[in-house]
This record gives structure tokens, sequence and C-alpha cells, in this order.
């Protein structure tokens, strides 16, 4: 088993079909139901949110600059970290992203091991 | 890295989102002034985009009620605190709001259970002054009470989404210009103003009740929306009034014969 981080650009906050409390709370449980399964398979290691912007630490002169100003349907909302065979096996996994509909993007990529 | 611990994948109450969302509606507006309802209900907005965004990972949190109201809560602070705000608070709200806020433990009273209920039941009478048309306070009412968005409303009501919006619209306007505040009706007036409570909640369920669409879930809904504000002003002691009860009974028997 290899591992995976699946970083999420995107999605449901920006989508204007979530202006609705039940809409919202209806596509959270989505999520919830991936989480779910992921785990049922033994797949899902962890994960978490982010906060929009912070920080930019740059340079030797070490300067700290406001960021990043991602365009919201750019902007990364959080990881998991997964395992799986190998990578078609993690983007197969991501078919369940529920953020797909609302033209969320999920970028894939193996975290590197040690011994190689 | 934290894993999802398995208790808190779970599922959520059915409707958490669309019931807090009125409550804390009312909360918001009773400390910002029905004059920034627009804003209470952006951050209301907010603070269920935040449960999203962080429940999503990290599971639904022990009391998530609590969570909401505690983020909400924060959102108001930051409004009041922030100088960007559009609106200009009346300066003796300014003030009373400050002195609400800088407590230490701020309005955490306020947030308490009984006091929740409070703010919900003068949102209400907010929402149905008579100096709003009925059809407006229907979907006021619906809106910032029930949760429900201009399209659910519009369904119901087999109307368009535009025309709900205008009536929402037109009922802020005018408890703007009205300078309709969210203060308890007094002794006197209370009996007309609870008439006007009453007859809308009654329309309300009627709504949801005769329709050719009863089998939909919004028209449900409306039904349930009426009957939770009924049954919250049948228990308050100021508003428990025998029409009230009157009006749950007829409800409630209407529902038995639907059911039997």
């Amino acid at each position: 088993m290899e591992k995976f981080m699946l970083i999420f650009h995107g999605g449901s906050d920006v989508a204007p079909e979530m202006k609705n409390p039940e809409a919202m709370q209806k596509h959270m449980q989505k999520w919830f139901g991936w989480v779910e399964k992921l785990k049922k398979e033994g797949r899902y290691e962890g994960g978490e949110p982010l906060e929009p912007s912070g920080k930019f630490v740059s340079g030797p002169n070490r300067i700290v600059t406001d960021g990043p100003f991602a365009e919201s349907k750019e902007l990364v909302g959080g990881y998991f970290i997964i395992s799986a065979k190998d990578i078609d096996e993690a983007v197969a996994l991501t078919q369940d992203y529920p953020d797909f509909i609302f033209n969320g993007k999920v970028q894939v990529r193996p975290i590197q091991k040690m011994d190689m | 890295m934290s894993a999802l611990p398995d208790k808190n994948v779970r599922q959520l109450v059915d409707h958490l989102f669309r019931h807090e969302t009125g409550r804390m509606v009312a909360v918001l507006t009773r400390f910002l002034g029905s004059e920034n309802l627009d804003t209470a209900e952006d951050l209301v907005q907010d603070t269920l985009l935040k449960a999203m965004e962080v429940w999503r990972f990290r599971g639904v949190p022990d009391n998530p009620s609590a969570w909401l109201y505690k983020v909400a809560r924060n959102k108001a602070i930051d409004w009041v605190r922030s100088g960007q705000r559009q609106t200009k608070l009346l300066s003796t709200e300014e003030e009373k709001i400050k002195s609400i806020w800088n407590l230490s433990s701020p309005s955490e009273a306020l947030f308490q259970e009984g006091e929740i209920q409070d703010s919900v039941l003068r949102m209400m009478f907010a929402c149905c002054h008579p100096s709003i048309p009925l059809e407006s306070q229907i979907a006021l009412t619906l809106k910032t009470l029930g949760g429900l968005s201009a399209t659910e409303i519009a369904n119901a009501f087999l109307t368009s989404e535009e025309t709900i919006a205008k009536r929402i619209y037109r009922a802020k306007e005018k408890i703007k210009q009205e300078k309709i505040r969210l203060d308890p009706p007094g002794i006197f007036e209370l009996p007309h103003r609870l008439d006007s409570v009453l007859h809308v909640l009654y329309l309300m369920f009627n709504e949801g009740y005769h329709s050719s669409h009863s089998d939909t879930i919004i028209r449900e809904d409306v039904c349930a929306e009426a009957m939770r504000l009924t049954f919250l002003l049948a228990q308050h002691k100021a508003t428990g009034l025998p029409k009230v009860h009157a009006l749950m009974a007829l409800i409630k028997r209407k529902i038995q014969t639907c059911l039997s």
C-alpha cells in the first residue's frame, strides 16, 4: 500500500446552490458517506480543512506576505491522506468526491517514500 | 494528522441546519437590530459554510448546535468590531451591543435555550407585523424562521422564486422603514399582534395542508414549520393563551384525520 494526498480545490463552498441550509446539510452528508466508505475499506488515513488564506514566508530575507489569494475556484479547501495500491486505485477512490458537481477538482499526489 | 473518530462520522439530526438557521437569525437580529436583518442572515450563512468546511473533515462535533452558535456569535462580534460594516448602528444600539459583547463571557446567557426561544418569538412578532402585507409576512416567516430558501417557498406556493424574493424584500424594507424592533409587544398590544401571528401560522399550515402537491417534502415541511412555531407560542407563558392552544388543537386534529 502506498500513501496519497488528495488535495481539494474549489467546490461546494463557492457554489450558488449552497445558499440553502437544507442543501448544505445534504451535501455535507455526502462527504460523511464518502469518508465512511473510505474508512470501511481501510483507505482513510486522515485529513484536515484549511483556512482560505494565511501567510507566505519567502526568500533569504524571510519576507512575510499575506496569501495565497487564489481565485475561489482554485482555493485549496483541505486534504485527505489515503492509502491505495497504486495511483490508478487512488484515482478510482476519488469517484465519490461530492464536489465534482460544483466543478471541484481533486489533485492526487503520491507521497514519496524513503526507501527508494 | 488526526483520523476521524468513528463516533463523529454520523448522521446529523434531520433538518438541523434549517432549524438552527431560523433560531440563529433570530438571536443575531435581536443583537444587531432589526435594520441589520440582512447582515444577520449573511452571518448565519457564513456560519453554515464554515460548519460544512470543517465538519466534513473533522466530523460532527459532540454538540453541533452549540458549535454553530459559538461560531455565529464570534462572527457577530467580529462584525460589530470591524469598521467595515455597511450600515451604521444607531449609536445607542451600538453602545448596548458593545456592552453586551464586552462582558467577559459575552452574551453567554443570551445564547441559552430559553433566550433563544425568546428571540425566535420576538422575531415571529416582527415578521408578522401588521404593517407588512400578509403575503410578505408568510414569506418572511418561512424564510427567516423556517430556514426555507426562496426557491423552496416558491415551490410550496406554486409561484415563482422572483415573486417570493420580492415579497421578502418588501417585508424587510418595511421592517427598516417602520423601524420594527424585536421588542416583545406590550400588554395592550399583545392580543392584536398575536392575532396576526396566528393568522400567518394558520395560513402557513393551510398552504402546506390543502394542496394538490401535498406529497412533496417541501409541503410537509411548511406544515411542520407552522406546527413548530405554534408549539413555541403555546409553550411561552405570555403567549400560551387559549386561542394559541386552539390553533394547535386544530392543526393536530387535521393531521390526525389526514393520517387515519
